[in-house]
């Protein structure tokens, strides 16, 4: 077990920046998962870990060792590849076992450690098999038992669900998340999925253009995104954005926030976090299940046009107009609502998020 | 006054393609017709031909092995040109392997310029196999290109005789590096393409997990480019069988091998009996040699991708 270390990494192709300056340290037993869009460096970043490309620049550390200059089976890692790589011409047996056969381990260990590793993956029966008698999710359970086999410091897993369908992705994303606990090891994970992200890490650290955006725990993530682009990737609807302004009143101390053609007032805490900001131009996000919605428009409730009620099962999704900007809301089933019909919306304040308009970051932390 | 309709389908006539052609599905067939013509014309008339009349008797027609018997007895080139055919295929074709096979993973390294390289290395590949054997003939010759050069560079005083037919194993050194030359780009393409069906994935999986350079090579690309390797030896080693123009134009008889053989039989002495013999000799090796391979270097079903 070890803690990952990567300093001022960068990795470049041609013109592209894969990788920009990236400094992250993934501690001994976490499981962090790198997420992103696809182009954004994550699988980069991943292979820089494994040794798979060599760094343009900084230094990767696993434990207390720097691996910069080592070749990937001397780094001590285990690594499961998005399309499996299970070699097509081996059984079952010899594919667990090729990466301990390398080591020239004993003969009698290799037969006890992949028993060992069969079981525990519940593929003891499938030794015997040729990769290509397999399910897809039994192909993946060999690949996750080939590098475990080695019992290394550091595993590495590259979208290693996005082939499979998407009943056996739910059932092995939990049994991944089992097997983790079981044994330990730093694990990195990149998915394009934040709901695997969400579900899966420890942490997660949010890419995009070869940078890391955002490392948090799940919840910060969604609670709090760092920008723009966070909020908008993670969470299915993306989190709402309405462009706003804040400005002081005349009376109280208190700030109030124009957006949508509403003034919407704001609590103290927040009025004195965000005093500096005013008068300048924001955007304000919001998720889509922070907003209540009133059958009528009542009271201090804003005023709101339904345009689409999508039922999804457990909720309802509704696509609203306020004040010429579109929202997404997800409601719970039992309210009656039809297209064209007004409502009243209602939120805590505390649930928004400022973000600077140019710039995209978080006025808050 | 109600009229049934036809249906304007029915009605129009079928396209001038599927009436010439019948229907779709006999496509493929008349797309097959006319290279089955050609091998029909061209293969399967003249070898059954020669199957039949190294099988009888020319006088009276009947079934007989007396052409095999006669031929044994009468032809004392008989066991020098399958000695030295033999000897040709078992140095030429795992040497134009292991040379393929290396350049092959050089290629594969997509250096800068490789496609240009591998194209360079095909080159000989258009060539036909007496011109090759004349170039080599043109270097190794008394008056040739090496002499040229070993002298122009002080390393020889007068020319060194290099084919001559009191030196067959330098008339056969000779064959085997114009034939090496000639006849290894087949080789070579056949195992780049089937490089590059094998995914990189499987390398880098091998390369986390501790597998070096030759473990990889061994473990892991020869396994897997197996089916190139059966498909490259199946066609080198028929051809090496039917070895003839190089061997004629650098040897002439002097190295005798079994096409060659025949070719005397039929076009010197106006023996059709003896060089239809030959002919079914190197089919039946061919034969062999394409089961032995296909059955050794099989991949079964749940081996595949």
């Amino acid at each position: 077990m070890a803690e990952i270390r990567l300093e001022n990494v960068w990795k470049v192709f041609g013109k592209v920046v894969a990788v920009r300056d990236v400094t992250l340290t993934i501690e001994d037993g976490e499981f962090l998962v790198l997420l992103g869009p696809s182009g954004c460096g994550k699988t980069t970043t991943l292979r820089c870990i494994a040794g798979l490309e060599r760094v343009d620049g900084g230094r990767v550390f696993i434990g207390d060792r720097d691996v910069t200059e080592l070749p990937p089976g001397k780094r001590d890692i285990g690594m499961v590849f998005q399309s499996y790589a299970v070699f097509p011409h081996m059984r079952v047996f010899d594919n667990i076992a090729f990466g301990l056969k390398m080591k020239r381990v004993p003969r009698a260990e290799i037969r006890r450690r992949v028993q060992n590793v069969a079981e525990m993956l519940g593929i003891e029966e499938l030794l015997k098999r040729y990769p290509a008698q397999l399910s897809g999710g039994q192909r993946q359970r060999v690949a996750v038992a080939r590098a475990i086999v080695l019992e290394p410091q550091v595993l590495l897993m590259d979208e290693p669900l996005s082939n499979l369908d998407a009943l056996i992705r739910l059932q092995v994303r939990a049994e991944l998340k089992r097997l983790h606990k079981q044994i330990g090891s730093t694990t990195v994970y990149v998915t394009h999925d934040q709901v695997e992200a969400l579900s899966l890490g420890d942490r997660i650290a949010v890419m995009k253009d070869g940078e890391i955006v955002q490392v948090d725990d799940p919840t910060t993530v969604y609670e709090h995104p760092a920008d723009v682009f966070v909020g908008g990737f993670i969470g299915n609807p993306p989190m709402n954005f309405l462009p706003g302004e804040l400005v002081a009143p005349k009376k109280d101390g208190f700030l109030v926030l124009k957006a949508a053609g509403h003034e919407i007032p704001l609590p103290e805490t927040l009025s004195r976090a965000l005093k500096e900001h005013v008068g300048r131009p924001v955007t304000v996000g919001i998720r889509a299940e922070h907003i209540e919605v009133l059958p009528k428009p009542e009271g201090d409730a804003l005023p709101a046009q339904v345009l689409v009620v999508e039922p999804l099962g457990s909720h309802l999704l509704l696509t609203l107009d306020v004040g010429g900007q579109t929202l997404k809301v997800m409601v719970d089933t039992d309210l009656q609502v039809e297209p064209n019909r007004e409502v009243g919306l209602r939120f805590d304040p505390a649930k928004l998020r400022f973000m600077d308009r140019e710039t995209g970051k978080a006025l808050l932390p | 006054m109600a009229t049934v309709d036809t249906p304007v389908e029915a009605r129009r006539p079928r396209p001038l393609r599927q009436r010439l052609l019948g229907t779709d599905t006999l496509l493929p067939y008349w797309l097959l017709l006319p290279s089955v013509l050609y091998l029909v014309l061209f293969f399967v008339i003249p070898l059954s031909q020669a199957i039949v009349v190294a099988f009888q008797d020319p006088d009276t027609g009947a079934w007989t092995l007396k052409n095999f018997s006669d031929l044994l007895r009468w032809d004392y080139k008989f066991k020098p040109a399958l000695k030295w055919t033999f000897l040709l295929a078992v140095t030429i074709v795992p040497l134009q392997l292991v040379t393929a096979l290396l350049v092959a993973l050089l290629v594969n390294t997509r250096f800068r310029g490789s496609q240009l390289f591998l194209y360079i290395c095909a080159i000989p590949l258009g060539l036909s196999d007496l011109a090759a054997g004349l170039i080599w003939y043109g270097i190794f010759a008394d008056r040739g290109f090496l002499n040229s050069l070993l002298y122009a560079l002080g390393l020889i005083e007068r020319p060194v005789t290099i084919l001559s037919y009191t030196q067959i194993d330098w008339l056969f050194g000779a064959v085997v590096v114009a034939e090496h030359w000639r006849a290894t780009a087949i080789v070579l393409v056949v195992l780049v393409a089937g490089l590059q069906m094998i995914s990189k994935d499987y390398l880098e999986s091998a390369e986390v997990l501790g597998a070096n350079r030759w473990q990889r090579l061994w473990y892991v690309i020869l396994p897997l480019l197996r089916p190139s390797l059966q498909a490259a030896l199946i066609i080198r080693t028929i051809f090496a069988f039917e070895i003839f123009a190089v061997v004629i134009a650098l040897a002439g008889d002097f190295l005798p091998v079994l096409a060659e053989r025949a070719y005397t039989w039929y076009f010197f002495r106006q023996n059709l009996q003896f060089a239809s013999v030959y002919a079914v000799i190197i089919l039946a090796i061919s034969l062999i040699f394409t089961v032995l391979y296909l059955v050794f270097l099989r991949v079964r079903e749940e081996e595949r991708r």
